[in-house]
């Protein structure tokens, strides 16, 4: 894979990663055992005024603009009932097993930055609380999600 | 590496406007914010509508249980 120089621009670095308790896919709901079901992210686009959402569903990846005068209400419905965890975006270069499977958990994991292998929700979870994430919707920080 | 190189060379540099550290800041802390009255809020009315249950989940003793009369 070739590494592409990208126009300089700005880069949201700052993530608030959304943790799913609920999916309205059973069988998807059963293969990611554990609390958690799906995991999207969201970030301020400074200079736009704007939120983007990134989500990866079964269906495809969707990326939505949220213009800032609105999307406070719609992003507190679209986190209704999940835990929101902001950490900051690792710039760092992916290992080998970032190529490997292609879910909502390893899309979050290449855009943060995440070289650990995991594939579900639970597990990234974990790992963002342990790395500097900051659990924001509440003020505990429980790391298991169980 | 020519390619790579004349498109660094041609990429506009935009300047980094200082505003942008606030502005975000000030975006994240009225989301957070929100989010935060929000889990209060359903924390709050989750209390109100089963607050004996909760305050009673893992005690031995279960507010769905009747107590039965012991004859003596």
């Amino acid at each position: 894979m070739e590494a592409i120089d990208l126009p300089n621009a700005i880069e949201p670095t700052e993530w608030f990663v959304v943790f799913h308790p609920e999916t309205k896919m059973r069988w998807l709901a059963l293969l990611a055992f554990g609390r958690f079901k799906h995991v999207s992210a969201f970030a301020y686009c400074p200079g736009f005024k704007a939120w983007l959402l990134y989500d990866t569903q079964w269906g495809g990846t969707r990326l939505i603009l949220f213009p800032a005068a609105t999307a406070k209400a719609t992003l507190m419905q679209y986190t209704a009932g999940c835990a929101v965890v902001k950490i900051a975006r690792a710039l760092q270069p992916m290992g080998p097993t970032g190529r490997v499977g292609f879910n909502c958990v390893t899309a979050i994991r290449h855009l943060l930055g995440v070289r650990c292998a995991m594939y579900r929700p639970d597990a990234l979870y974990r790992y963002i609380l342990q790395h500097g994430g900051q659990r924001i919707d509440e003020g505990k920080h429980p790391v298991n999600p169980g | 590496m020519a390619a790579s190189a004349s498109m660094k060379e041609s990429t506009p540099s935009i300047p980094v406007d200082p505003n942008l550290d606030t502005e975000q800041q000030q975006a994240q802390n009225d989301l957070v914010g929100g989010l935060q009255t929000q889990t209060q809020s359903d924390m709050a009315s989750l209390m109100a509508r089963y607050g004996t249950q909760l305050a009673m989940a893992g005690t031995t003793v279960s507010p769905m249980v009747t107590p039965t009369a012991v004859k003596t």
